[in-house]
């Protein structure tokens, strides 16, 4: 199972390497978005030392840019499989399907983390903003929560992608999965790391993990029903 | 399921004669405890309580009756979380509004993100919106299937969005640490009882709906055969 | 090596298979035909586990679909209407990522004997979206023969090629035959598939209407039979 999940990842990242379609826009997606909260909260760039100021508003705006490029990564992940038919010749692999999902988690997670780390770089430029000193920290929560994000977008873009509307019905069905379980621990966690809270972070952190933990056991017996015809 | 309009009529009407049985008693009978409550919100605690109870009863439904069709892959499984489903979003809508209508009378404000409950059961309703619109945007054989895994997938992350709340203070009220006198909880009791009554009657009415709907369909398809 | 039983197949209340039985041995050649919406393409489909039956049994080398679709999968390889290939890699990368799939390890040496079989090696490097129409579906073939497939599965392979094409496609598929797959395909010229055949069949109205061995009918009266059959349907 895990050679062919690794053979979709490995495919899907040539694909992607080849066309750029998927990553370049979720980058100018996620530059525009930092530039109007440049722009929106403009008030913020001369406050950026106060420490509880940035730990309330910093997370929020991370998360939010977040969300919606990953949106702009998950909701190919199957439609153009779909549009193009290939979606049939992943079904005939003689493998679980489990797999294909492994497959495109991967690649998800991969492209939603690097524009995330992007965000988080853009956003310290624009904002001329240190995050604390707290890189690894936040890098740390980020990779958690894109984990998350992707561990449940996977299966609802794949729900989303035979629908026609599928492009109102992909954001609708994630935010109602993920803007509670993932999107507000995720931001909490943030914020703690940013005022030295580490035992709030770590609880809100072991709780993006048990939602991963969740994801994928309910992805694994669930998938099947997703795909077949 | 075949209940003849008779027995739908009399199911209305006893659900009609115990909801106002319900306002009866609790305007005369209900003993008001020794709280800072007008008598507004005294009376909507009797709706508002009941109503939620149902919003999270079809919810529960629209999940058994998901995994169910996946199980058996018979239609009827996936008519009756579609109607459910539908049920669920106006017990809910209903639930919210009571709600905020009480935390007016009694908070002074009619909403606040900032409570568990509240935002969980805010989730809910966009899970069961979101079901409908899956439902409408997909066509013919995936529908069913579709719709079944979302309404486990949700069902799961519904009381998961409750949990990741757990942490900040509730304004929603804490009705263990009033006194609580019995006959108030056999009015609460009888409350709950009318309203899933409700709930079956008007399942039971988007139940025979969907049921025509897919007889309409059947006909069609036997039409389009012959021509 | 494939075994139908009784596979009867619905959408909704319509009826598309009703009763389909029959045996495709290795290295027989058997060619359906049928007129459009007889349900050639949802048998195919079926057959390939892309879609399930509504009863019935398939069995491909022992092996039922219903009870063990992977197994039965690492048998099949399916040339259908999509071409299944990703126009934005190249025609190796194709290759590679299948194999990969389907749980062979291909090394280069391995891929380019793939393309060469299907004469297309020149061509390893170059994307498969610049392909014209013959050669991708050559490409589709060495796609689905990736695997070594026991059980071959065409839906019209022949739509939309030259006659230099279908005469290099009827190649392979013979190859194929010859080596021991069995073969299923549909197809809509009788004439052609006369040629090609070990067996023919004819699907109408979701039944086998016909169903005997190519030496067992001339050609001239199979054209002859088919047309009256096709022109009897709805």
């Amino acid at each position: 199972m895990i050679s062919e999940a690794l053979a979709v990842a490995w495919k899907d990242f040539r694909l992607e390497l080849r066309t750029r379609e998927r990553l370049s826009s979720m980058i100018i997606f996620s530059i525009m978005v930092m530039l109007s909260f440049r722009f929106a909260f403009s008030f913020f760039g001369v406050h950026a030392e106060d420490p509880v100021l940035s730990a309330s508003l910093v997370p929020p705006m991370l998360w939010i840019a977040f969300f919606f490029a990953g949106m702009l990564g998950l909701a190919p992940v199957f439609a153009k499989e779909t549009d193009t038919g290939t979606l049939n010749g992943l079904l005939l692999a003689p493998t679980d399907r489990f797999a294909i999902y492994l497959g495109k988690f991967m690649t998800s997670l991969f492209f939603i983390f690097l524009v995330s780390l992007a965000s988080i770089v853009f956003f310290a430029i624009f904002f001329n903003y240190d995050y604390a000193g707290q890189w690894i920290g936040i890098a740390g929560v980020t990779l958690l929560g894109t984990a998350a994000y992707a561990s449940i977008g996977v299966t609802v873009s794949a729900l989303a992608s035979t629908a026609k509307t599928r492009d109102v019905l992909l954001p609708l069905l994630l935010i109602t999965v993920t803007l509670f379980t993932v999107v507000v621990p995720s931001i909490n966690a943030t914020s703690s790391i940013l005022m030295n809270d580490y035992e709030t972070a770590l609880t809100n952190i072991r709780y993006v993990a048990a939602f991963i933990l969740i994801s994928f056991v309910l992805s694994y017996f669930l998938f099947d029903e997703v795909l077949e015809d | 399921m075949k209940w003849g309009k008779r027995r739908d009529s009399a199911l209305l009407v006893t659900m009609l004669v115990a909801m106002l049985l319900l306002a009866y008693l609790s305007t005369f009978v209900a003993v008001l405890p020794p709280l800072p409550w007008d008598a507004i919100s005294f009376h909507l605690f009797f709706y508002h309580i009941p109503i939620a109870w149902t919003a999270y009863l079809s919810f529960g439904v629209v999940f058994a009756a998901s995994v169910q069709y996946l199980r058996t892959r018979a239609q009827k499984w996936d008519m009756v979380a579609a109607s459910s489903a539908e049920v669920g979003v106006l017990m809910t809508t209903l639930a919210l509004l009571s709600g905020s209508l009480w935390s007016k009378a009694q908070l002074g404000y009619y909403w606040t993100w900032e409570d568990a409950k509240l935002f969980t059961t805010f989730i809910l309703w966009m899970a069961y919106v979101a079901y409908i619109a899956l439902r409408t945007g997909v066509r013919g054989d995936a529908r069913a299937r579709l719709c079944a895994v979302f309404g486990i997938i949700s069902f799961v992350f519904v009381p998961l969005s409750f949990f990741s709340s757990r942490w900040l203070v509730s304004v929603h009220t804490n009705l263990t640490s009033y006194p609580f006198p019995m006959i108030n909880g056999v009015i609460l009791l009888l409350g709950v009882v009318a309203f899933t009554i409700f709930y079956v009657a008007l399942f039971r009415l988007r139940y025979d709906l969907e049921t025509q709907m897919a007889e309409i369909e059947t006909v069609k398809e036997a039409m389009e055969e012959t021509t | 090596m494939l075994d139908v039983k009784g596979l009867t197949k619905k959408y909704g209340g319509k009826s598309i298979l009703r009763g389909i039985d029959l045996k495709v041995p290795p290295g027989q050649i058997c060619i359906l035909l049928g007129p459009n919406g007889a349900g050639k393409s949802t048998l195919i489909r079926i057959l390939c586990t892309l879609t399930r039956a509504s009863g019935g049994e398939v069995i491909i080398d022992g092996h039922s679909v219903a009870e063990e679709p992977a197994k039965a999968r690492r048998m099949i390889g399916a040339v259908l209407h999509e071409t299944l290939l990703y126009e934005d890699l190249t025609a190796a990368e194709n290759l590679r990522f299948y194999s990969r799939l389907f749980g062979v390890s291909a090394g280069e040496k391995d891929i380019d004997e793939m393309l060469t079989r299907v004469n297309l090696l020149h061509r390893r490097n170059d994307r498969v979206g610049d392909f014209s129409r013959g050669m991708k579906q050559r490409m589709a073939i060495a796609r689905a023969m990736v695997s070594g497939p026991k059980l071959m599965l065409l839906d019209e392979p022949f739509t939309g090629l030259d006659i230099k094409s279908k005469e290099q496609v009827s190649g392979l598929i013979s190859g194929a035959a010859t080596t021991g797959a069995a073969i299923l395909m549909t197809a809509h010229d009788p004439e052609m598939a006369h040629d090609l055949a070990h067996r023919l069949l004819v699907l109408v109205d979701g039944k086998l209407a016909f169903d005997r061995e190519k030496t067992s009918v001339s050609k001239v009266d199979f054209v002859a039979e088919y047309r009256r059959l096709a022109g009897a349907s709805r």
